[in-house]
């Protein structure tokens, strides 16, 4: 290791550091019996009941849990910085050196905190003062420590800026706009460390980063712990993070916060034990969260009434997680589907399952809409859905006398959705893969290029002879909390648009609701609960099968669904990603799916065509097998090889890495846009920029000069 | 198929009935709030039956000028000596009156402005709003003291007419800002998306959203224009024929002397008194207000 740790002497006089730093060494946690809980006007709400938790010395160790199962609360624990109105009532906590936290307060505790234990927030990069610049955000943290030399400090700070490939004298210089998400994230661990702490709780240290950075971070994280000695504790909501963070050291350890409610059961859950490598018979086979207790831990309506609720027993992930080749995935998945299905379904009306059956039988409607797919792919022919053609997008900023800045979001895409068909956008965000999906539903407009849908060419119609057009194709928001209107019941939700489409068809006013509880009997949800109720009683899935329910409303013939499970909790994920697909098989819905994960994209659209975005630009495009397989453009390989996989699951191969950030923003964009992250870039990649092509005889398209070179790998970057 | 119809319907039916069980509840949660509504309610009969329960003309007894507080008149009588508490109470139609129509205007006209320029945005939003800053920048008194030179401002109607067009341009400026925000969200969008009309979006979606907000800007601004036109009459800047509370005032202290003697005192008190409590109702109910229209709240 490098960077030198701080010496004794940079401890001020007044609280001096019993332990020598040079001695000081990972310390282990034990947890015992640790009980938090909120007062509510309901009575005290335990978020952590009865938990024993142990972190051996210099491990890494993930803590895996849904949203509310009070992972972060028993994070904050561990440096006793509940806040009220929670408190911790019972249980200790228990650190090498430092003794029983919850025991500790006022100066002692706040010693600790930094000193021994270092936090990094939950959206760390969000966390930084936005008035100061980090370099005096960190004497401010010196200051407050009594560290003396600040001099050695500061030295430190940069060093281990360094460590994390960045310029540390520029960074500690910049305000934190000046800084993009990865890098504030990397100065949160900077942060957490820079005085030396050997024990460090890193709170979802992902999460709103896209892909790339992720996979950056999590090697930062694994690396930093490797060569500092560090006790890490990885909180998280994704499996996958903490495989990734914890791959290379030998140790591993899933822990798994259950929600406070059920602690009559706790029992049986107090200190799971390891979940191994490769198969356990004890435990559901890897990339599965253990099982839980059914209705353990969700309120009851929940539990009861949300058909994802099922689908959480089992502990579903991310689906094409399990990278299963072929068939496997595949195989499972309908049984998995199954349980997203309504408990109670009307009666004499054919269950998905039934559709399911029949679509894979040879005369299903699903496999009817695939084979046209299949057929539309030819670009532009007419037969699709919809088609753009060079679409383009710039943002104007409005400011400053000067006319402000312009963000070109797209720059001349070609894009085709056939009759329901699935084609799939990925990119990192800021892209432009959302704009280009808000201009296919005809919420944004576009600069220059061609939009057609149905054959019929948007310019040549006035903007409101267009709209007709524009609702065949329903928009899917990314935040289901948004989505639904909070003043209004599902039923008023429901019932305006049916009633347009009463009176538009000449049906009679009764249709509506007869029609509200046929729709959302399509998408899983019991009628007689969801109808009444308003939004904030629903969960995140409930709500985004209303609003998926919602687009149904108008018969679509597309859905372009934004991000459309990135804000639900990863377990009902899988539940909202087969009622797509289902759709998909049953009304013959084309799906336009916008998303920065490819395995989702893979699961809604294995049968249709990914595209690749990167500035605005589509720089690869093909059958999706085909261009996860053998990925041509380096961007998409950076891409592909940043998922996180879960251990026991192949990889198929190193680590692509490329920088997370625009290396040098003044340059202008004359050749290649992606030339400054690429690693095998050469003159020609800087002078001109490459088109969509079959160039190097690829099955697929691509933009880039030099498809040959893709069997290289790069050096990591970072490496002093 | 007639069965689902009548569940529906017997859905929405009971929606209508949550919404108001719904704000009995929220006023039951602090007896604060009750007290407020009891105070409002009180205002309102009386400004609507009190003057009917006195004759035209108050007697006056000449034997009693000023007199002190007695059972015979609670808050002692006037220079003519007449009961102030029947002054108070017919002196409180012209007050409320006034208070409503100017509330009425300034949300009606506020709300409608900020609404269509926020949601049209572009030219209109250019016109409206330079229209509002213009209307802002106007004085109110000096606009009132030239007006009160060819208007007598006998009517409740007129001088509510007048206060309320003066008072529209806050309520049009943060209305504007909040359909700014909430037309970004995603349910608005949806509402676009689907085709339907932009009365349902403006109607349904919107406005439901800001009620909360509306209404409590409606309660201030009767507040705002009690003061005002109280204010005005104690100044003595507009010419007065009718009895009302800030005539009240001016009297009491400009002829009875009420700062410099204690005879006069009570006179001044009572309609001070009235504009005290019924200001505190106000704002016991305002509180109220979040809760009431936002359902979250309004159901837990």
């Amino acid at each position: 290791m490098s960077v030198s740790p701080g010496s004794p002497d940079s401890v001020s006089p007044e609280f001096p550091d019993t332990t020598p730093a040079a001695e000081r060494r990972a310390p282990g946690v034990r947890v015992s019996g640790l009980t938090v809980v909120y007062r509510t006007p309901a009575g005290e709400l335990p978020a952590v009941s009865g938990i024993d938790l142990e972190l051996p010395a210099g491990t890494i160790t993930g803590l895996v849990g849904e949203s509310g199962s009070g992972k972060s609360t028993l994070a904050l624990s561990l440096l006793n910085a509940v806040q009220p109105p929670g408190r911790i009532s019972a249980g200790s906590v228990e650190v090498d050196g430092l003794g029983d936290v919850v025991k500790l307060g006022g100066e002692e505790l706040r010693r600790a905190r930094g000193r021994h234990i270092g936090y990094v927030f939950q959206a760390a990069q969000n966390s930084l003062n936005p008035l100061k610049t980090v370099g005096k955000q960190l004497l401010d943290l010196g200051r407050s420590h009594q560290v003396r030399d600040l001099r050695a400090l500061v030295g430190e700070a940069r060093d281990l800026l360094g460590r994390m490939g960045l310029d540390g004298a520029r960074v500690l210089d910049s305000y934190q706009h000046e800084l993009s998400g990865g890098m504030r994230q990397r100065v949160g661990i900077m942060l957490a460390l820079v005085l030396n702490a050997h024990l460090v709780v890193l709170d979802e240290p992902t999460t709103a980063l896209d892909m790339i950075t992720q996979a950056t971070i999590l090697r930062i994280v694994r690396e930093v712990h490797r060569e500092r000695g560090l006790t890490t504790l990885v909180i998280t909501h994704d499996l996958g993070v903490v495989a990734e963070a914890a791959r290379r050291p030998g140790r591993r350890h899933v822990r798994r916060a259950g929600a406070g409610a059920g602690a009559d059961r706790r029992g049986a859950r107090r200190a799971p034990p390891p979940l191994h490598p490769g198969p356990d018979p004890g435990h559901p086979a890897p990339g599965r969260r253990p099982r839980r207790d059914p209705g353990a831990a969700r309120p009851p309506a929940d539990a009861r009434d949300d058909p994802g609720a099922g689908m959480r027993l089992r502990g579903a992930l991310r689906p094409a997680h399990g990278r299963v080749r072929g068939g496997g995935a595949a195989g499972r998945l309908p049984r998995r589907a199954d349980r997203g299905l309504p408990r109670r379904r009307p009666a004499g009306r054919p269950g998905p399952r039934a559709g399911r059956d029949r679509a894979a039988g040879a005369s299903g409607r699903g496999r009817t809409g695939r084979t046209r797919a299949r057929r539309g792919r030819g670009h532009g022919g007419g037969t699709g859905v919809i088609t753009g053609q060079a679409i383009t997008k710039t943002f104007r900023q409005r400011g400053g006398v000067l006319g402000g800045r312009e963000v070109t979001a797209l720059r001349g895409v070609d894009f085709a959705v056939p009759k329901g068909g699935a084609v799939s956008f990925i990119g990192e965000s800021g892209c432009g893969k959302t704009t280009l999906g808000r201009i296919a539903a005809g919420l944004e407009s576009h600069d220059s290029g061609e939009i057609t849908i149905d054959g019929v060419p948007m310019s040549s119609l006035r903007p409101r002879r267009r709209r007709p057009y524009f609702r065949r194709i329903q928009l899917i928001h990314q935040d289901p909390y948004s989505a639904l209107n909070p003043t209004r019941t599902i039923h008023q939700t429901l019932d305006a648009p049916l009633a347009l489409r009463a009176r538009q068809t000449g049906r009679p006013r009764s249709w509506t609701d007869e029609r509200a509880e046929e729709l959302l009997g399509l998408v899983g949800l019991d009628p007689g609960y969801v109808l009444p109720r308003y939004p904030h009683q629903l969960s995140g899935g409930m709500r985004q099968r209303v609003v998926i329910a919602r687009a149904l409303t108008v018969d679509p013939e597309m859905l372009v669904a934004d991000e459309a499970v990135s804000m639900i909790d990863v377990s009902l994920r899988l539940g909202i990603l087969s009622l797509l697909k289902d759709l998909r098989e049953r009304l013959g819905v084309g799906v336009l799916f916008i998303t920065h994960d490819v395995a989702t994209a893979r699961y809604i659209g294995g049968d249709g065509e990914l595209y690749v975005i990167y500035r605005g630009q589509v720089v690869e495009r093909g059958p999706v097998e085909t261009v996860i397989s053998a990925p041509v453009h380096p961007y998409t390989q950076a891409l592909l090889s940043a998922i996180p996989v879960l251990h026991g699951l192949e990889r198929p191969g190193e680590q692509r890495v490329v920088p997370t950030e625009a290396l040098d923003e003044s340059r202008p964009d004359d050749g290649c846009l992606f030339a400054r992250r690429c690693p095998f870039r050469t003159g020609r990649c800087e002078s001109e920029r490459p088109v969509l092509g079959h160039a190097g005889e690829t099955p697929q398209e691509h933009a880039c000069f030099h498809p040959e070179r893709r069997s290289v790998v790069a050096t990591p970057m970072g490496a002093p | 198929m007639s069965e689902p119809v009548v569940a529906a319907g017997g859905t929405r039916a009971t929606l209508r009935r949550n919404f108001w069980r719904g704000v009995w509840r929220v006023l039951r949660r602090k007896p604060s709030r009750m007290l407020g509504v009891v105070i409002l309610a009180g205002f309102a009969v009386m400004g609507a039956v009190g003057p009917l329960l006195y004759p035209e003309r108050l007697p006056r007894d000449d034997d009693a000028l000023y007199a002190p507080p007695s059972w015979e008149h609670p808050f002692g009588t006037d220079f003519e000596g007449t009961d102030v508490l029947a002054l108070v109470i017919t002196g409180s139609r012209y007050v409320l009156l006034t208070a409503l129509v100017t509330a009425v205007i300034t949300v009606v006209l506020g709300t409608g402005v900020g609404l269509l320029a926020g949601f049209r945005r572009g030219r209109w939003d250019t016109v409206l709003m330079r229209i509002t800053d213009m209307k802002l920048t106007i004085p109110g008194l000096p606009l009132l003291l030239v007006l009160s030179t060819v208007w007598t401002f006998t009517g409740a109607f007129e001088m509510g007419l007048v206060l309320g067009l003066l008072g529209w341009g806050g309520v049009a400026r943060a209305v504007r800002a909040q359909t700014l925000s909430l037309r970004e969200r995603g349910f608005i969008e949806a509402a676009r998306g689907l085709g339907l009309s932009t009365t349902h979006i403006v109607g349904r979606e919107l406005l439901p959203g800001m009620a909360p907000f509306i209404a409590m800007n409606m309660l201030i601004a009767v507040t705002g224009a009690v003061y005002a036109q109280v204010g005005l009459f104690f100044l003595g800047v507009l010419p007065f024929d009718a009895n009302n509370w800030g005539v009240m005032l001016n009297l009491a202290v400009f002829g009875g002397g009420a700062l410099t003697t204690t005879a006069a005192l009570p006179y001044m008190m009572a309609p001070l008194l009235a504009i005290m409590l019924l200001t505190l109702g106000i704002v016991l109910v305002v509180d109220a207000m979040d809760e009431i229209f936002n359902p979250r709240l309004r159901e837990e």
